[in-house]
Parts: structure tokens; C-alpha cells; sequence
């Protein structure tokens, strides 16, 4: 039997980098979890919006994997279950909610663009422009600086 | 309240604070520097044209204020590292339709997009992304405001002869 050399990983992206990357995945994970729980509170005219977002966090979580992945590098895998800081009750706590996940991703999103490459950069800059408008998809009004945790 | 003279005035002393924070004076400006003095001299120019939206938009008052006031938030992004000169650019607008305010955000978003590639200082690219998020939604809104609402397909209208209940 003959036993495949072990691959050789070859890291094209700074330390700092991947562990912005791995944060982006925690965060996505985190969306994909409350955008599964709060879905049930989203009325019927918009839900399906609301699930087009759920799917659009999945599809951007897995994309970061991959990333990982190639690296060599094992993503952090998701929580069985999430603290949320809002209790959802009703449509505009779910609403709130959902924003409050796109308002923290913004900020992820930010911190990892602004240590990129310029050739990543404009791509994800545009994540996190995409998620404040969907803050406002979500009925919530214009914030002065999106992507800050108060 | 905020009026044009306080705003001017304003961005005066926080270009002249920053600018007393390094001792800039008498040296060359480098590229970063010269970025910012541009983002304090277009927000400020911003800020002039709400001033003139809210003039003219009065139903839109309350909204096109709170817009104003984040570009205020954004001016103040900057006044920590900055090295700029008190230059503000007044656009001597009295008025202003929601469409020009539109145009003038649009500008300074496509002018955030190239300018997050002309510079490697994270904190700065940080600035951008915020204040380029920030518009973006102020862009939304904008075009909402302008946007006449589409009713739903199964609305019903009054004196309508499709789909009353007889």
C-alpha cells in the first residue's frame, strides 16, 4: 500500500486575515440560525424575502468555508443554539432582530475588507453595503455609522 | 439647532483641531491626508445641499434631517486623524429637489467605492466602509421617497366594478 504524501498548505492570506474570515463565518452562522428561528414570525408577504435572506447567509457562509478549506484550514462550526439579545415575540421583534444580525455582519464584513488585498476588497465592501439595505428591507430607519455595536 | 453658519464653522474647527493633532503645517501633505481633507470637503458640501433639500422638501423635513445629521456623524469620523485644511465647499444652493440630493449621494458613494482602493490605512478604509454603508441606505430611502407607492395586485379601489362583493 502506498500512502499519498501529506498536503503541503500553502497560506496565501495573512494570519489576521483568516481570523477575520473565521469571524465572518461565526457571524454567518449565527444569521443562518436566527434567520431559521425568527422566520416563523415573518408575515406571510414577506416571507418570502425573508427566506431569500436566510439562503443568501448560507450561501455566504458556505463560500467562506470553502475559502478555509482550500487553505487547509477547518471552519468553526455553528452553535447548536444561539443567546439572542432579543426575545422574538411578533413580527417587529423578529424584524428587529433580523436587523440587529445584518447590523453586526456589516461590521465583520467592514474589518475584514478594510485589512484585504485591493483586489478582494471591492467584493466584500459590497457585502456589507448589501446588508444595510437590508436593514431597511426590514423596516427599520437609516443608521449614521451602519455596522456599529452599540 | 444646526444652521449653514454653525456647519461651516464647525468644519472649520475640526479640519483646524486636526490639523493642530499632527503638525502637519509647513509639510506636504501625503496621499492619505490629502483623501481625507477630500471626504471632510464632500460631506460638508453634503451637508449644504440637506440644508437646501429642507428648504424645499418640506414634507420630507423630519426625514431629510435625520440624513443631514448623519453626515454630520460622518464629519466627525474624521477629525481625530485628520490633516486637513479649513476648506469647506459650500455649494450656494438655496434649494434643493430629492432628486439632487439623490445625484449628490450616488457621487459620493461611487467616490467611497475608488477611494477604498487608493489607500492601505485600516482605520480609514474602516471610515469609508461605515460611511459608504450609511449611504447606501440613504440612497434607499431617497429613492423611496420619490418612488409613488404601487398597490397590491388584489387591491380593491373605491366605485371599482372588479371583484366588489354584491
Amino acid at each position: 500500500m502506498t500512502t499519498s504524501p501529506s498536503p503541503t498548505v500553502e497560506i496565501g492570506l495573512s494570519e489576521e486575515v483568516i481570523s477575520k474570515i473565521n469571524m465572518a463565518v461565526e457571524g454567518e452562522n449565527a444569521a443562518v440560525w436566527a434567520f431559521g428561528y425568527l422566520l416563523s414570525f415573518i408575515p406571510d408577504e414577506n416571507k418570502d424575502y425573508a427566506f431569500s435572506v436566510f439562503n443568501l447567509h448560507r450561501d455566504n457562509r458556505d463560500r467562506l468555508r470553502l475559502i478555509l478549506r482550500d487553505l487547509g484550514l477547518t471552519p468553526p462550526r455553528p452553535k447548536e443554539v444561539y443567546e439572542v439579545p432579543i426575545v422574538v415575540k411578533d413580527m417587529v421583534t423578529a424584524y428587529e432582530l433580523a436587523s440587529l444580525v445584518e447590523n453586526r455582519l456589516i461590521g465583520i464584513y467592514i474589518q475584514l475588507y478594510a485589512i484585504e488585498n485591493k483586489s478582494e476588497r471591492s467584493e466584500t465592501l459590497q457585502y456589507a453595503l448589501d446588508g444595510a439595505i437590508r436593514i431597511l428591507e426590514f423596516k427599520q430607519t437609516p443608521i449614521a455609522l451602519p455596522g456599529s455595536i452599540s | 439647532m444646526i444652521n449653514r453658519r454653525t456647519l461651516l464653522a464647525s468644519s472649520s474647527v475640526l479640519a483646524l483641531s486636526a490639523c493642530a493633532n499632527r503638525s502637519f503645517l509647513g509639510s506636504k501633505p501625503t496621499s492619505d491626508e490629502l483623501l481625507i481633507q477630500e471626504f471632510i470637503q464632500r460631506e460638508t458640501a453634503l451637508v449644504d445641499i440637506y440644508f437646501a433639500g429642507i428648504n424645499q422638501e418640506r414634507s420630507f423635513r423630519t426625514q431629510l434631517q435625520e440624513l443631514r445629521d448623519h453626515h454630520l456623524v460622518h464629519l466627525t469620523l474624521w477629525t481625530k486623524e485628520v490633516s486637513a485644511t479649513p476648506n469647506p465647499s459650500p455649494t450656494g444652493l438655496q434649494v434643493a429637489s430629492i432628486t439632487q440630493l439623490l445625484l449628490a449621494e450616488e457621487e459620493h458613494l461611487n467616490f467611497c467605492k475608488t477611494s477604498c482602493l487608493t489607500t492601505n490605512d485600516v482605520l480609514i478604509l474602516q471610515n469609508i466602509g461605515q460611511i459608504a454603508a450609511s449611504i447606501s441606505q440613504h440612497i434607499y430611502w431617497l429613492n423611496k421617497m420619490i418612488t409613488p407607492a404601487t398597490p397590491k395586485p388584489n387591491a380593491r379601489y373605491e366605485g371599482s366594478d372588479i371583484g366588489g362583493e354584491q
